[in-house]
């Protein structure tokens, strides 16, 4: 046998040997136990099925010190483990939670709620009205950062009268109480003072908070005592936190979560189109072009108008949210009550207009800058305001923030002479958003206010059903023809599930609620 | 001896880096207090975060306090979770080491296996076929190799998970399986430059005097290349080995992200994105030290494997 052929014989058997071994290991590696699961593709059943798990994809973590606000990180188990006194429905009309009833006084000064009697918290402590007095009274506290601490405020007085019957007493009228009412958590007062680490969450709600592992992930247990008549049906509810963009929707595809919350437009609008998955409503983002009117040209409401008149926000829409926005240029909640629809179009896309306007205000080829933060998104949104100004023959650079440093920016009012903002506060009242807005509400990064704007707002914090179609209205105008923050897109954002998960709802700008969720059975 | 005269260099190294992990990320531009509660929270709420941060002291207060505080084993609370940052970090410690010590396998078995071989092919072809093969890994960065691995084993033919982890110890079955397609990602670029430093420095041994004269007393080839090339040419393989430990460290940032898995890695970068402070300080402390370690043991390793080398010999 010559020494070649048994050379041969060796390297085939080398190569044998060495793909055995790896037949091997994948058997062994795929075949004891197989960590990859199919994504879930079964029709929904008719009947809620009992037990199983919630896997929750999170693009961002947990802040329970602040469960008093509306944060991204807070909405994927805020309304499981609390309850509110009242949730809001598509209409913005209250409907019944802890509370089962409430009642004006003819003045609308005072409002008088009737609990539900049959609830306790996670720790089996009973809840009563002292625990809505508490959770009121921390909501108007700055260090638990609620965007309504403002509305609060306008609270002189909560008093329990007996367990089950609360009286809010306001120093006006408020035409966002309801909102408050909504967005705000009852807490347990005996453990609120520890809850900022997250070792322990009490509250009332279908699920108990069982561990937080930060930046990590969130396991939350059934609450077998909840005072509802139906659900919870799920065990359990898992939530990872996924911040990577592709990492968030590969983990929805590949069957490793049955939702995703903070998910990329892209991402969003591709598999809308997929039959496996549906997108869950969770409020939307307001886009506003703002100006500081301090500075010039900016400082005369012509040039202003002509920016408005300068924007094609159907070409935004078309571009940049796939035609899924609402083309208007108010700050308000498309739909909601008072709101002027006859006004949502006021600016057309009319560059001689702007042209014209820019004239009058001796601004005709002034050089501006606009500060936006460096996402993907604001991007886009630059890429055609940029565009559109210059049609109307204004020079334009851009200025890209990082994220912390736009926000500072934003905060100390120096964001620059002009910016693109943006505001997840699709959802609110009217009412509610002249104060918690930060490009409209006061110390807006504009820098704009008048004694008419304050009356104005006034009057509209001050509505009842019979003044605010007109209140709303006359702002609106107002805000319109003042046109230092020019609404340039409004845009809808959604969290996307798998089509087997049934029951899952989405309230309060983006919190889950899984009271009634469930999963097919296996 | 050789370890008591590195101490004052390495203690020096370390308040140094004290000095600019503190510095570091006050210089990046950004709020913690507004990273926490958000842009839209009211100034008066931003005062209160910024004072119950101790943000308000003056920063050589802030300096010492922290100093003071590690030097103590007190590494100070996280500002965004209000956890202590020693807990944090040991959390997120495990997933990061597994990822490390399974990519660093990957990476010594590879890249000196890749290496030897491409040495040792005798047939031109296969050489060039194997030279190609390593020149592709060595310039594709982790991140691609990563959405690759997920793309082909993950998607097309699903047989691997890409997201998420199960702790090794928990699990080793399904852990395992977690960690393959990262560690492979994190390890096959560094194990690329590994076997291309193997190679170069066994074909130089290859024709040293000392190797024909091993051939020529009729050692068998096999033990010429273990015994007489590899054995000398590990040196500078070993160096590079320890060096790029380091990087497979820093390499975990980005696959960490990609995969989904929770180590340290994600936790710098949502730290860095929180302006949260305390932890970034620690993280970049953590990695110098874990360097100068790692520097340390390579060079006790590099004295065992060249007895001519005498650690702390002057001349």
């Amino acid at each position: 046998m010559s020494s070649t052929s048994r050379g041969s014989r060796l390297r085939t058997a080398r190569w044998a040997r060495g793909l055995a071994t790896a037949v091997v290991a994948a058997v062994v590696l795929t075949g004891c136990a197989v960590a990859q699961k199919p994504a879930a593709e079964s029709a929904a059943p008719a009947a809620p099925v009992e037990g199983g798990t919630l896997r929750v994809a999170a693009a961002a973590d947990a802040q329970p010190q602040f469960v008093m606000a509306n944060r991204a990180g807070n909405w994927s188990w805020r309304r499981l483990v609390f309850d509110s006194l009242i949730e809001l429905d598509k209409d913005a009309t209250p409907q019944p939670l802890l509370a089962t009833d409430w009642s004006y006084n003819d003045d609308r000064t005072e409002l008088t709620l009737t609990l539900r009697d049959d609830v306790a918290f996670h720790s089996g402590r009973a809840f009563t009205a002292a625990d809505v007095v508490f959770s009121l009274e921390q909501v108007q506290l700055p260090a638990n950062a609620s965007q309504l601490a403002g509305v609060a405020k306008g609270i002189t007085s909560v008093a329990a009268s007996g367990d089950d019957t609360v009286v809010i007493t306001l120093a006006a009228p408020s035409d966002s109480l309801f909102d408050l009412l909504d967005l705000t958590p009852i807490v347990d007062s005996e453990t609120w003072g520890a809850i900022a680490d997250g070792k322990e969450v009490i509250g009332t709600g279908p699920f108990t908070w069982k561990s937080w592992t930060p930046g990590a992930s969130i396991t939350l247990e059934k609450n077998a005592e909840y005072w509802g008549d139906e659900g919870p049906y799920l065990d359990e509810v898992d939530i990872s936190i996924i911040s990577d963009t592709t990492a968030l929707q590969t983990a929805l595809t590949s069957g490793a979560a049955d939702v995703a919350l903070g998910m990329a437009q892209a991402d969003v609008v591709r598999l809308g189109k997929d039959e496996a998955y549906s997108l869950l409503d969770a409020g939307g983002v307001f886009y506003p072009f703002g100006v500081d009117v301090t500075q010039a040209p900016f400082d005369k409401p012509e040039a202003r108008q002509a920016l408005s008149y300068a924007i094609d926000r159907e070409r935004i829409n078309e571009q940049v949210f796939g035609g899924d926005g609402v083309i208007t240029d108010l700050w308000w909640t498309p739909g909601s009550p008072g709101y002027p629809t006859d006004l949502a179009t006021h600016y057309t896309y009319d560059t001689e207009k702007a042209k014209s306007l820019l004239d009058e205000a001796g601004a005709a080829g002034a050089s501006i800058t606009i500060t936006y933060a460096n996402l993907p998104v604001m991007k886009s949104l630059f890429e055609i305001v940029q565009n559109n100004l210059q049609e109307a023959g204004l020079e334009v650079t851009g200025e890209a923030l990082d994220l912390p440093d736009y926000d500072k920016r934003q905060v100390d009012g120096t964001i620059g002479q002009s910016f693109l903002l943006l505001h997840g506060m699709v959802g609110f009242s009217t009412a509610t958003l002249i104060d918690a807005m930060p490009s409209i509400r006061s110390g807006n990064a504009s820098h704009f206010d008048t004694p008419e704007y304050t009356e104005l707002k006034d009057a509209v914090r001050g509505a009842d059903d019979s003044t605010r179609d007109a209140a709303v209205k006359a702002l609106s105008e107002y805000m319109l023809d003042q046109a230092f923050s020019n609404i340039i897109a409004v845009a809808p954002q959604y969290h996307v599930q798998t089509s087997a998960l049934q029951g899952l709802r989405v309230v309060s700008l983006g919190s889950l609620v899984a009271t009634d969720a469930f999963l097919p059975e296996k | 001896m050789y370890l008591v005269r590195r101490l004052p260099s390495v203690a020096f190294l370390l308040v140094a880096t004290s000095v600019v992990a503190f510095a570091l990320p006050r210089l990046a531009p950004g709020d913690p207090a507004i990273a926490v509660a958000g842009p839209d929270a009211s100034p008066e709420t931003l005062e209160l975060i910024r004072e119950q941060m101790g943000l308000n002291k003056p920063l050589i207060t802030q300096y010492l306090d922290w100093v003071g505080g590690v030097l103590t084993g007190d590494l100070g609370r996280s500002f965004t979770t209000g956890r202590p940052v020693a807990e944090l970090i040991g959390t997120r410690v495990g997933s990061t080491i597994e990822l490390a010590l399974i990519a660093a396998v990957f990476m010594v078995g590879i890249g000196i296996g890749l290496g030897v071989w491409t040495a040792t092919a005798r047939r031109p072809a296969a050489r060039v076929l194997l030279d190609g093969l390593n020149s592709a890994l060595l310039s594709a960065p982790p991140f691609l190799t990563g959405l690759l691995l997920i793309l082909l084993l993950g998607i097309a033919v699903p047989i691997l998970p890409i997201s998420g982890e199960v702790a090794f110890v928990d699990d080793p079955v399904i852990g395992i399986q977690y960690l393959l397609l990262p560690a492979l990602a994190l390890a096959l670029p560094q194990a690329a430059t590994i076997a291309r430093l193997v190679t170069a420095s066994m074909r130089t041994t290859e024709a040293e005097d000392f190797v024909d004269l091993a051939i020529a007393k009729g050692v068998s080839h096999g033990v010429v290349v273990r015994t007489h090339i590899l054995r000398n040419s590990m040196g500078p393989a070993l160096v590079t080995i320890g060096l790029r430990f380091g990087e497979l460290l820093a390499g975990a940032i980005v696959i960490e992200a990609i995969f989904a898995r929770h180590g340290l890695g994600s936790l710098a970068v949502a730290s860095v994105q929180t302006r949260d402070y305390l932890v970034v300080q620690v993280l970049i402390l953590a990695a110098v030290t874990v360097a100068v370690v790692m520097q340390i043991l390579t060079d006790l390793g590099v004295a065992l494997l060249d007895p001519r080398i005498r650690l702390g010999a002057t001349s």
